[in-house]
């Protein structure tokens, strides 16, 4: 059984009858996605960690609710959204926050607000050029909604179809589109200062 | 969307249909409806840039990784769903004390069924059991008796036992039932302690057998 090459379907069927590798494997496959979307929601790497564990446990745990016809990805998404956005709303986190790589104070802001040199050729100029805008991205897309954030981060950053993102937010079609759309829009507006 | 058509100068794209020209690599893959409209709309034409150019700086954000050890922790929670043969071994494993308890009691009123019968006695009727059985647990209590009291005797403890009271005097008697009225007060108190220190660990048994 090579598990590596196994569908998410397979090994959900195989985690079904107590396969434990099975479940570890697709753990692998999506605590990138997961993590990076949660993360993304509440800007704090511990929490995100604690949010995303969290989301995997009940899904595993709860494997006797899934329905194979959908997507196990979306399923799982559903569930690390629908937990951390209960957070949000539990915490009232504050989703204002700050100003990106240039005032970053944390660590964590400074590793999310970093952009990887890709080749030594790469100017000292283009490169802190390159981090502005990373920076103002990550001050941006902080600014935006819960909803818009998440819907943003599954649409571009998780490359999610607008019909994935509706299963996963679990609100119509023709909502998803509003929110990507307003997002877009909010984050043109707020990185309009990098034109100038 | 691939149809869509520009019906007059005020009509611009949808949303999606920017997006679509937006994601188009190379631009010639999107549809040549909407690439039409934009070389003659620079309302839609700007949106198209802009909307690629937040599509582009979200491309760059770095990915972000947990921690080397969180699929280990995860796994340390996950309790998957166990197939039924293991579930039935778990399922005697942890009652084997109840199992064997039934097996025993099942197995005695199969044999004293059948002795009942074997011995030609009427039909048995609850009233008839109960009478039966008390005979016999008093046969048994009593025999216990009378082999305790044999032991006793034959052993010289009863003797022991005899010789001591025949010297014992008030003094002695008093500082013996003080004495053992302290043994049990400690053993009381210890006992109490215990119980005491060990109530979270007990609270924890409880919740995790249910």
């Amino acid at each position: 059984m090579n598990y590596a090459e196994s569908s998410d379907k397979e090994l959900v069927a195989r985690c079904r009858r107590g396969d434990e590798r099975a479940a570890r494997e697709l753990v692998s496959r999506f605590e990138r996605p997961v993590f990076s979307l949660v993360y993304r929601m509440v800007r704090d790497r511990a929490l995100a960690e604690d949010l995303a564990q969290e989301a995997f446990v009940r899904t595993f745990n709860h494997l006797d609710r899934y329905d194979p016809t959908y997507k196990f990805s979306s399923w799982l998404f559903k569930i690390a959204h629908n937990h951390t956005l209960d957070h949000l709303r539990k915490r009232e986190l504050d989703t204002v926050s700050i100003q990106g790589a240039p005032d970053a104070t944390t660590r964590d802001r400074q590793e999310a607000t970093s952009i990887t040199l890709e080749s030594a050729s790469e100017r000292p100029d283009e490169l802190l050029e390159a981090k502005r805008t990373g920076a103002a991205i990550e001050a941006a897309i902080d600014r935006l909604r819960p909803e818009y954030r998440a819907a943003i981060v599954l649409r571009h950053l998780e490359d999610r179809s607008y019909e994935e993102i509706a299963e996963i937010m679990e609100i119509p079609l023709g909502t998803v589109k509003t929110y990507i759309h307003r997002a877009r829009r909010e984050l043109q507006e707020k990185l309009a200062h990098l034109r100038e | 969307m691939n149809d869509w058509k520009p019906q007059g100068p005020e009509m611009h794209l949808e949303p999606e249909q920017i997006e679509r020209l937006a994601l188009a690599s190379p631009p010639e893959t999107a549809p040549e409806a909407l690439r039409a409209h934009v070389r003659e709309c620079p309302r839609c034409a700007h949106e198209v840039t802009e909307t690629r150019r937040v599509i582009e700086a979200l491309a760059e954000l770095p990915r972000m990784a947990p921690s080397p050890g969180f699929a280990d922790a995860v796994m340390e929670r996950v309790s998957l769903p166990r197939p039924w043969h293991v579930r039935a071994w778990e399922f005697v494993a942890s009652r084997w004390l109840v199992l064997s308890a039934l097996l025993v009691t099942a197995t005695g009123s199969a044999i004293g069924i059948g002795r009942w019968v074997a011995g030609g006695r009427p039909v048995p009727t609850p009233g008839r059991v109960l009478g039966f059985l008390g005979v016999e647990l008093r046969r048994a209590f009593w025999g216990a008796v009378v082999d305790v009291g044999r032991y006793l005797v034959t052993s010289g403890i009863a003797h022991s036992v005899q010789v001591f009271f025949e010297h014992l005097t008030l003094t002695g008697a008093a500082a013996a039932v003080g004495g053992l009225g302290l043994l049990g007060l400690t053993a009381s108190l210890v006992l109490f302690k215990l119980l005491r220190d060990a109530r979270p660990e007990l609270a924890t048994l409880n919740g995790a057998s249910r």
